[in-house]
């Protein structure tokens, strides 16, 4: 029979472990193990780590509910499948209806982009960083809010310059918009911590504002 | 008479399929501990894995009509919750910044949560100090119970990969245990 010495053996330790070393090479561990107390120790210990592993709870509730931030997100979706027209003659109202379409849905889905560049890097449920970004989070939203009443403002001036039609598709998709952050808003209410709520919010802030933009650009009409 | 847990989910799943997010959140409710459980043992960081569940729950609305009901709610939707650490954890740039942190914010402070025997808290511990890469495996492998061949499929590397990062997992636990 092969004998392993400890190179060998501790090579073979996982497959040791799992049960599934094949007889053998299990009779030759078998027979290093009952003179080596180093490599014993290491099997046992290895035993120990897979029996742990496989007793820890797969279940662990969450600090706190994440449903209302779910909850949002979901409701949220669910406006935007209502903000697409069906196709006809290309005009201003149009092409700005296409454009707003895109923005409304980023509305919802530019969390994800959001995830790779926005997202707080480490946000602690209840520590100091964490007040800091739930504050910086709260400074952005403040900033963006009044940023568009400015802008709103500035659309409204130019109302006669518009056709109905663009006049119309623009006050729907900013009311999609609105109605998406006030819903945000009211789950914030609630989760005043949710700290991807707080992203949304800033984000519907900012496609609303580019919403906005673009609506002021468009050419006169009337 | 009360519907079989298997024939009352399948009744939510047909009604949040046609919009009815009462019955998600039911589903949510009766699944969040298994999914949080997975995502915070997979990225080792507490905040991180909250909004790692909520994502997955999110996606499993907008998937929900391709859930066929070939196997459990459960089981669909943590498979779902693997995928959506693994896509997170694939993201460039982030795996440096979780490893950095990980080990620190496990438990937080542990004011809340039933705190589990001591064994347990250390292995805990030293599970979310692994580098990303065997942490992965470990908890699919030895926690949920993978095959390596399923690892291989849902993580995209080879099985062997995947046996030579459980393999170092498993070195760097025992070290971790024995110190």
């Amino acid at each position: 029979m092969t004998r392993f010495d400890c190179e060998q053996l501790l090579s073979k330790l996982d497959e040791l472990v799992d049960g599934t070393l094949d007889e053998a090479n299990a009779a030759a561990a078998r027979d290093h193990l009952e003179t080596c107390t180093t490599c014993r120790a290491e099997v046992d210990l290895g035993i120990e780590l897979r029996e742990a592993a496989r007793a820890l709870p797969r279940s662990i509730q969450p600090e706190r509910d994440l449903w209302p931030g779910i909850a949002a997100e979901i409701d949220d979706r669910r406006v935007v499948k209502g903000s697409f027209r069906p196709p006809t003659p290309a005009r201003t109202w149009l092409k700005f209806a296409a454009a707003a379409a895109v923005l409304v849905a980023s509305v919802t889905i530019a969390y994800l982009v959001g995830l790779e560049q926005a997202r707080p890097m480490v946000v602690e449920s209840v520590t100091a960083e964490n007040d800091y970004t739930m504050a910086a989070y709260g400074d952005v939203s403040s900033d963006l809010e009044s940023a568009s009443k400015l802008l709103r403002a500035g659309l409204e001036q130019r109302r006669d310059e518009l056709s109905p039609e663009t006049w119309s598709v623009v006050m729907e998709n900013l009311s999609v918009i609105d109605g998406a952050i006030d819903r945000i808003e009211s789950a914030m209410a609630k989760n005043p911590g949710d700290v991807r709520l707080n992203r949304q919010l800033a984000t519907a802030y900012r496609r609303q504002i580019d919403l906005l933009q673009r609506a002021t650009k468009l050419p006169a009409e009337a | 008479m009360t519907p079989a847990p298997a024939d009352r989910s399948h009744d939510l799943v047909v009604r949040a399929v046609d919009g009815d997010s009462d019955a998600f959140e039911e589903l949510y409710r009766q699944t969040v501990g298994r999914v949080y459980g997975l995502c915070l043992r997979m990225c080792g960081n507490a905040s991180q894995a909250e909004e790692l569940t909520q994502e997955a729950f999110v996606r499993a609305w907008q998937k929900l009509a391709s859930f066929r009901g070939d196997s459990a709610f459960s089981t669909w939707m943590h498979r779902l919750a693997v995928n959506v650490v693994l896509g997170y954890q694939r993201s460039a740039g982030r795996r440096q910044t979780r490893e950095s942190t990980a080990g620190e914010e496990w438990y937080g402070d542990g004011s809340s949560r039933a705190v589990p025997p001591v064994a347990a808290v250390d292995l805990e511990r030293a599970v979310a100090a692994l580098p990303t890469g065997a942490r992965t495996i470990f908890v699919l492998h030895d926690v949920e119970g993978y095959k390596h061949a399923e690892i291989a499929q849902l993580t995209g590397v080879a099985v062997g990969t995947s046996k030579a990062q459980l393999s170092r997992a498993r070195h760097l636990l025992r070290k971790a245990l024995r110190s």
